[in-house]
């Protein structure tokens, strides 16, 4: 298995347009963010202030804030695009460039896909804490350089609170871009097109992350309020609530009548857990019955 | 391959591209299968190389079926033109493909590499490679991991002459030296001849010959073609004793008659002519090629050559 991983990300990472514009976009975007910043700065302060207010104050939310491109809903609905992009890329790749014939020969076919999945979750995963390293160090010299306080204080307690939030968090975006990437190879896997899966997953992502909206207006529609408790099953509504147990210990508030708490944590992860599996595993038996024809 | 059977689609909808396939290939043979376009070749090594799901049969590699786990272990193939990672070197995409099998090992890749003559381009993009380079590539990767059976789909495509020669010989060279089974599927019938021990026809999905390459060419007797004037009564003479037809070239200023005579006959179908006073300007010996013979067992077969998609 550690060889077939090599394989795939040797293939991946040296793919430096796929990469480089779908994933690397997001720590050099934002350093590029701060190169300006650093340089306006130097002609005007109210330039560089206005820049730095992009940033929350606290270093321990910046970090976090990063995470929000795939976890904080509404951006997700925009900044989920270029990960999306780059994973129905990553899978259904292979089917124009003919090379599952060269593969599948080779190694187990769900082997494949799960090497594929580790990779571009891992990738997004580095790609993701390089960014918070970015934002963290961009503000950090930025708020040093104009004289604003930075914090909190780098004290042993702070250190510990933001390292366990942020380990959470890097859970919660491996459950999420599993659950991603499983919808991307599905869809590659189904349309065997790189624009065929792009919009499956665009479109599976713009309905998640509006699920809570699109439940209310049905529930209106056809009153029956019980319908929104679907959200409950949802991954949109979970990662809500999970995000909302790390940073403040309690459920997220539902704009629902009947229902106003959201679940406990452990059902929430449990309820992604199940998403990412059960997803992961439906990939795995299409492709193991399909006809590779190209 | 026992009763191998490929329909595509289903109901009404359905087309069979594979019917039935009987086959048995013997290690260290080299194995040509052949087949007009749409005939079901590529349908066949496709299942053979657990890309494609049969939808009635089996097939058994080295006793073991295609699709257990492992099967395929000892196979190396090359499917329908190579395909490579353009943006990787050619070393980069052997070490791809070998990771991916689990058995990387980068002196095979290096002796490959000199074996189809890539070394001193297997650092650079695929993207920049020519068609024969990538056929060339391509054998490369079919034989990374030594592989005991090599299943070869049309591997002279793109090669210049030179190259196809020296594809010949390596082909024969991977039975002959290196004891390989190389099951070979070619439009090429003449390299086919000269590569394969045995061969199979088969047309819209069925099998319609088998055999070994010299008992298939026996099944068609040598000939004698004769030209001669006049050939109206040439022609009259000959009939009298032996099978005889005309056949008309519009570049030659006389018809030949092809006479169903053996080759030691030859003598007494010039004498026969000169006794009638009939010049006879030219007798040559028809061999029987496996193209004529591949020809006349395709026409055989009613409903064209293009029946059959997916192939």
């Amino acid at each position: 298995m550690i060889n077939l991983l090599r394989a795939e990300w040797k293939k991946t990472i040296w793919n430096y347009p796929l990469t480089g514009f779908l994933v690397w976009a997001f720590p050099v975007g934002v350093l590029g963010f701060y190169l300006v910043m650093l340089i306006g700065g130097a002609f005007s302060r109210e330039w560089m202030y206005g820049m730095l207010k992009v940033g929350s104050g606290a270093w321990t939310e910046d970090a976090l804030g990063a995470w929000g491109m795939i976890l904080a809903f509404p951006f997700t609905i925009l900044s989920r695009m270029l990960p999306l992009a780059f994973m129905a890329a990553v899978f259904a790749g292979e089917y124009p460039s003919g090379m599952w014939k060269n593969l599948i020969p080779r190694n187990r076919r769900a082997l494949l896909i799960l090497a594929k999945m580790v990779v571009v979750v891992v990738l997004m995963v580095l790609a993701l804490v390089a960014t918070s390293a970015v934002i963290v160090a961009g503000q950090g010299l930025g708020r040093r350089l104009v004289g604003w306080e930075y914090g909190p204080a780098l004290t042993a307690d702070a250190i510990s609170s933001f390292g366990i939030h942020y380990a959470q968090t890097i859970l919660l975006g491996i459950l999420v871009l599993t659950i991603l990437a499983a919808v991307a190879a599905l869809a590659a896997v189904l349309t065997r097109s790189v624009l065929g899966g792009l919009l499956v997953v665009f479109g599976f992502s713009v309905v998640d992350s509006l699920s809570m909206y699109v439940l209310i207006l049905l529930a209106r529609i056809f009153s029956v309020p019980g319908i929104v408790n679907l959200y409950r099953f949802l991954p949109g509504g979970n990662i809500d609530n999970a995000q909302s147990w790390f940073r403040t210990g309690a459920a997220v508030r539902l704009p629902f009548e009947n229902s106003s708490i959201g679940p406990d944590l452990a059902f929430s992860l449990a309820v992604l857990v199940i998403w990412a599996v059960g997803l992961t595993g439906l990939v795995l038996a299409v492709f193991e019955r399909q006809d590779i024809t190209s | 391959m026992e009763d191998l059977s490929k329909t595509y689609g289903r109901g009404s909808k359905s087309v069979p591209a594979v019917k039935h396939l009987n086959l048995e290939v013997e290690t260290g043979q080299v194995f040509g299968f052949l087949g007009p376009n749409g005939a079901g070749k590529t349908t066949t090594i496709r299942m053979l190389m657990d890309l494609i799901r049969p939808s009635g049969g089996r097939a058994k590699i080295f006793g073991r079926s295609v699709g257990a786990a492992g099967a395929l272990q000892r196979v190396g193939g090359l499917v329908e033109g190579p395909a490579f990672y353009g943006y990787l070197s050619g070393r980069n995409n052997l070490e791809v493909l070998a990771r991916t099998a689990d058995d990387y090992r980068p002196q095979r890749i290096r002796e490959l590499l000199e074996q189809v003559g890539l070394a001193t381009r297997a650092g650079q993009p695929v993207s920049g490679y020519s068609m024969g380079m990538k056929q060339r590539l391509g054998v490369a990767a079919a034989l990374l991991g030594d592989p005991d059976l090599v299943i070869l789909d049309e591997p002279t495509n793109g090669l210049d002459p030179a190259g196809i020669l020296e594809m010949r010989g390596f082909i024969r060279s991977l039975a002959k030296d290196r004891g390989k089974t190389v099951f070979l599927s070619s439009h090429l019938l003449n390299e086919v001849e000269q590569t394969c021990d045995r061969v199979a026809i088969i047309h819209k999905g069925e099998m319609i010959r088998e055999g070994s390459v010299a008992r298939l060419l026996a099944e068609n007797a040598s000939k004698l073609r004769v030209q001669a004037e006049p050939v109206e009564k040439a022609e009259r003479a000959l009939r009298k004793r032996w099978e005889t037809s005309r056949e008309t070239t519009p570049q030659e200023r006389y018809p030949w008659l092809v006479v169903g005579a053996p080759p030691r006959e030859s003598s007494q179908v010039v004498e026969l002519l000169v006794q009638q006073g009939i010049r006879v300007h030219q007798v040559v010996i028809q061999r029987p090629t496996l193209e004529s013979y591949f020809l006349a067992a395709t026409s055989e077969h009613p409903g064209g050559v293009s029946g059959v998609a997916h192939d």
